[in-house]
């Protein structure tokens, strides 16, 4: 995941797609794979993607920036999403945000100079019930508070 | 067949299955608004606009995407239906831009005029207008997407008409927008400025550019564009006298709503400041203004005098591909009836002359739309979509909406190799060996259709044998195609029930050419794709009336409608009509008249709308033979290269300003109409040829050219049912018998006359490879300029895209030479030396250049005959300039 060193190897993208078929619904997987290997989907991979699944680059490019999930710019080791849905709004997501970027020095959406770090908020995380709630990662963190959060960005 | 039945408004009516509730309306003439609909597209239902009510449950459904079920009970304009149609259209204007009075789109603006319908005034919404446009600095397409509202006709109109896939949506929601590739300027994607999406778009927010008149215009003529064989129906909208802007004319199954950036914005050469004004006589070496009467006077005298002391044979016309079939129809009928002389031809000659010496007639077979319904398609030396973009639609289409596969051979990259499943970067003029090494392994697998070819037949036995020496490891070796992927296109015609074949100039023009075009010919018949819905051949050579110039006998050898000058009944029924006899001797090709001027023996010359100084290959030899002539009257737009050499140039009348008819490339005699009045004094051509011909003592008394067109179907058979009243209402394809109540789209076996319609055993030779330092020259094709450009680098829109020639070659073959992109190179043969700017093309492949037909510089490296290479190739050396 997201270094800075990271070297954009067109061999690596053929060996994806040579898990796939070359159709167009195997869009979705093959960015998935893309960005698991490079935490994003580098700028150079669209055209090559493109003609790999018989779609129009336009149409990679659509796919990608249409869900969240796929990043098109390097990301940083961890990616912290502080939830800002409705309940955890109520229950102060917005200060848990605010301790956030204070403590990681960066805004949403930005990742930290040193690739350490990358900062996005989410409509809803769909864990309500433990809000206010943050991911890193793939770990849910509940009932965040201040000293909660300093804990859990320091052990990073 | 199974029925539906439903209540609408209040009525049981009934559709059929799969229908949706919107063609069901429509069927019923019930009228339902929409924005995002079109019926050429895939429906998605994305701006809700025809929402209409399902009583019984009470839902809002999209119209145009819901199918119908039985029982439904549908409201189109309940309570409900209207009070939400009218909350979506104010949330649309809420985030629109309070711009109309400026608006380009002026009264035709769809989301407007839904606004008007339902009576919307005040929003009571906060305005959120949000400016997103970028600043194209291309001459066609302007984007201003704060008027858009996300219908993304734009999209489906690039990807599903003219597949493109220039645009798509980036990003979601409220940040959504059709982009193109990272969001670039239309110049930097792939966008080809057809327009389509501009004329699909339903507010402003897509524009064409430098409109000399925003809003409605006064008038709209249906006629026909002027550039390509495809021949586009189009609309030419009119305001104060001048064509202001092109729309497509989709009442026509040709192009629909689609044209190319020619045809939608290349008309502008119409009022360009230079066309002639009036008649020209060259005094003291130097061409002035004079009347028309004393030009004509002139012509007539000089013609008869070159006429009375070189006889008929002395003289020689030069019909044109894109003058009107009544125009070709009447300058034959000088040339013939008049003067007595067969020396006709037409500027089509030296790009399908190849064709029309093996296929019947040079036609296409089959019509363009069947390129859809092809299983197989095989595209061989030919760019479809720069020389005629809406038959690279067609293709693309097949390709991308029904799953046909398609076979390139080519030795550049073309724009279609990305959608091909398998691509051949050829040797440069081995095509014919490939296809019979084709020939041969269909054969050797009994993979071709025996119910057309029974395996008994002679000709089957004697094709065999003769391709014994195109074994695989022969073609393999002389072409370059690797056996791999000579085994993979084998695997895909031996499956091909209805194969398509195109070909264009990168065959029309190779030395072996004839050759080639008889070898597809036999793959066409082997595989019984001819006459059959999705087969067929379609040679993509011709120019606006390349085929109709043909078909009007303008050439040497055949009466209007090919009747042949030894079929003395045709000659006779010619003769009885035209009172004068018809000459019998075959007269002289284009290439023979030149060959005459230099030799003295072609005295006199009439040049009707060609430029062969610019145009034909070797300029420079082609100005040195016409000055040498005599007297050599020229009619055209312009002063042209051809024009400025005359005794007498003649002040003709556009596309624009002029009645006739036009034959496709598919065979397909079109209407063409006036929308503005020309000019100064100029003058339709056929108007000037009656005056002429009346001059010359045979009076010409045509009240029109409905009448020409009457004599020319009583005269041609394949016209024969060809007459005004039926090209009024749609375009009619020939051959359509007197009588016929319609015209043949498909050309039967039997159409074809059997020499033509049988296998013929043909030989290939292997040509010569170039030199170490020699390089193989191509004159191409280029999607913003048609051949030599003469009308197109006058349309100041297409001249801003694209006005400098420039010599196109592979990035390793530079780098070899030293040379970058933008040097200045001597390009060099044993007739030529010429220098020309470099551009770097990575489409070429190694040891092949291409230079833009209407860079008339290189001119001179090409030979007017077809030679060792072919005509329009040649070899060259090139080395950079000190």
């Amino acid at each position: 995941m997201g270094r800075t060193d990271l070297q954009i190897r067109r061999e690596d993208l053929d060996a994806i797609l040579r898990d796939f078929e070359g159709k167009p619904s195997d869009l979705i997987p093959v960015l998935q794979a893309i960005q698991d290997q490079y935490g994003y989907i580098p700028r150079e991979f669209v055209e090559p993607i493109a003609e790999g699944l018989h779609i129009f680059p336009s149409q990679v490019q659509g796919v990608m920036t249409f869900y969240a999930q796929f990043a098109m710019t390097p990301r940083g080791q961890n990616i912290v999403r502080v939830c800002r849905g409705t309940a955890c709004h109520v229950r102060g997501g917005r200060g848990v945000l605010r301790v956030v970027r204070k403590t990681l020095g960066i805004e949403d959406g930005e990742t930290s100079e040193d690739f350490k770090f990358t900062l996005e908020t989410v409509a809803c995380l769909g864990a309500c019930a433990l809000s206010p709630v943050m991911v890193v990662n793939k770990t849910y963190y509940g009932q965040m508070n201040p000293k909660r959060i300093e804990t859990v960005l320091h052990a990073l | 067949m199974d029925v539906i039945a439903i209540t609408l408004n209040g009525t049981l009516v009934s559709g059929r299955p799969g229908m949706t509730i919107l063609e069901l309306a429509q069927e019923v003439g019930v009228k339902i608004p929409t924005l995002c609909h079109d019926p050429s597209l895939k429906p998605v239902g994305a701006c809700r606009v025809c929402l209409v009510e399902e009583e019984k449950s009470g839902r809002l459904l999209a119209s145009c995407i819901t199918p119908i079920a039985p029982g439904m009970v549908i409201n189109t304009e309940s309570a409900t239906v209207i009070e939400n149609r009218k909350i979506i259209v104010k949330l649309m204007l809420a985030s629109h831009p309070e711009s109309c009075i400026l608006c380009e789109k002026g009264n035709r603006c769809q989301l407007r005029n839904l606004a008007a319908e339902l009576g919307i005034g005040s929003l009571n919404y906060y305005p959120m207008p949000h400016f997103t446009g970028i600043q194209e600095v291309n001459p066609f397409i302007r984007r201003d997407l704060s008027k858009c509202i996300l219908c993304s006709k734009c999209i489906r109109a690039d990807q599903e008409l003219v597949v493109v896939g220039a645009l798509e949506y980036l990003h979601r929601g409220f940040d959504a927008k059709p982009a193109t590739l990272f969001d670039g300027p239309l110049e930097a994607s792939e966008c080809t400025f057809c327009g389509t999406c501009v004329t699909m778009c339903p507010t402003g927010a897509l524009f064409e550019s430098g409109k000399p008149h925003l809003g409605t215009v006064a008038t709209r003529t249906a006629t026909i564009c002027s550039y390509c064989g495809c021949g586009c129906n189009l609309f030419l909208e009119t305001q104060e006298g001048r064509v202001v802007s092109a729309a497509p004319n989709p009442a026509s199954d040709l192009n629909g709503k689609t044209l190319c950036v020619k045809g939608h914005y290349g008309f502008d050469y119409v009022h360009h400041p230079d066309r002639l004004r009036r008649p020209m006589i060259r005094k003291t070496g130097v061409l002035t203004e004079v009347d028309w009467d004393e030009a004509l006077d002139f012509v007539a005298a000089s013609l008869k005098n070159a006429h009375s002391q070189g006889g008929p044979e002395a003289l020689a016309f030069l019909g044109s591909s894109k003058c009107t079939n009544e125009e070709n129809y009447l300058f034959q009928k000088i040339a013939r009836a008049i003067f007595g002389t067969n020396n006709i031809d037409n500027g089509a000659r030296l790009y399908s002359g190849p064709s029309l010496d093996i296929l019947p007639f040079g036609a296409m077979t089959n019509p363009l739309q069947d390129l859809e319904d092809s299983d197989v398609i095989l595209v061989v030396g030919s760019n479809p979509p720069a020389s005629h973009p809406v038959a690279g639609y067609r293709i693309k289409r097949g390709v991308h909406l029904n799953d046909a596969r398609l076979i390139v051979i080519d030795p550049r990259k073309t724009e279609l190799v990305p959608f091909a499943t398998a691509w051949v970067p050829i040797r440069p003029g081995t095509d014919g060996l490939l296809i019979n090494g084709l020939l041969r392994g269909l054969i050797e697998r009994q993979a071709w259709d025996k119910e057309a070819v029974p395996e008994s037949t002679p000709d089957l036995a004697a094709l065999r044998d003769s391709l014994a020496p195109f074994d695989r490891r022969t073609v393999e070796e002389v072409t370059g195609c690797p056996a791999s992927l000579f085994s993979r296109i084998l695997d895909l015609l031996a499956a091909a029930k209805s194969p398509a074949i195109v070909y264009g100039h990168g065959i029309t023009h190779q030395a072996a050419a004839q050759k080639t075009i008889r070898a597809l010919l036999n793959l066409a018949l082997l595989k019984g794709a001819l006459a059959k819905r999705g087969g067929g051949i379609y040679p993509l050579d011709k120019e606006s009336n390349g085929q109709g110039a043909w078909d009007m006998g303008a050439m040497p050898d055949r009466l209007p409608g090919y009747q042949a000058l030894d079929d003395a009944e045709a000659v006779q029924r010619f003769a009885d009509r035209w009172h004068r006899p018809v000459p019998r001797r075959v007269g002289r090709k284009v290439m023979q008249m030149i060959e005459g001027a230099e030799g003295g023996s072609i005295k006199a010359m009439y040049i009707m709308g060609e430029n062969p100084v610019r145009t034909f290959p070797d300029g420079p030899r082609i100005e040195k033979a016409l000055s040498a002539l005599d007297f050599l009257v020229v009619q055209d737009l312009f002063l042209t290269e051809t024009a400025s050499l005359a005794h007498v140039v003649l002040p003709a009348c556009s596309f624009a300003e002029k009645d006739g008819t036009f034959t496709n490339i598919e065979r397909r005699v079109q209407r063409l109409r006036k929308a503005v009045e020309p000019p100064g004094q100029s003058r339709p051509d056929w108007e000037i040829l009656c005056e002429l011909a009346t001059r010359l003592g045979y009076p010409m008394a045509y009240e029109s050219v409905e009448s020409i067109l009457e004599e020319i179907a009583a005269l041609a058979p394949s016209y024969g049912g060809i007459l005004p009243a039926g090209v009024e209402r749609r375009g009619l394809f020939w051959p359509c018998a007197q009588g016929a109540a319609k015209g043949t789209r498909r050309l039967s076996l039997e159409q074809w006359g059997p020499e033509r319609a049988t296998l013929l055993p043909v030989s290939m030779t292997v040509p010569e490879r170039p030199g170490d330092d020699e390089f193989i020259l191509v004159r191409g094709s280029s999607l913003y300029h048609l051949l030599g450009g003469t009308r197109s680098t006058r349309s100041a829109r297409l001249s801003a895209m694209k006005s400098a020639g420039s010599l196109q070659m592979n990035p390793h073959d530079a780098e070899a030479l030293n040379l970058q992109d933008g040097d200045s190179v001597r390009v060099f043969n044993t007739s030529a030396e010429v220098t020309s700017l470099l551009e770097i093309n990575e489409s070429l492949p190694k040891g092949m250049l291409s230079c833009p037909y209407f860079d008339r510089g290189p001119s001179g490296l090409f030979s007017l005959f077809s030679d060792r290479d072919g005509v329009n190739v040649c070899r060259v050396r090139v080395v950079k300039e000190n």
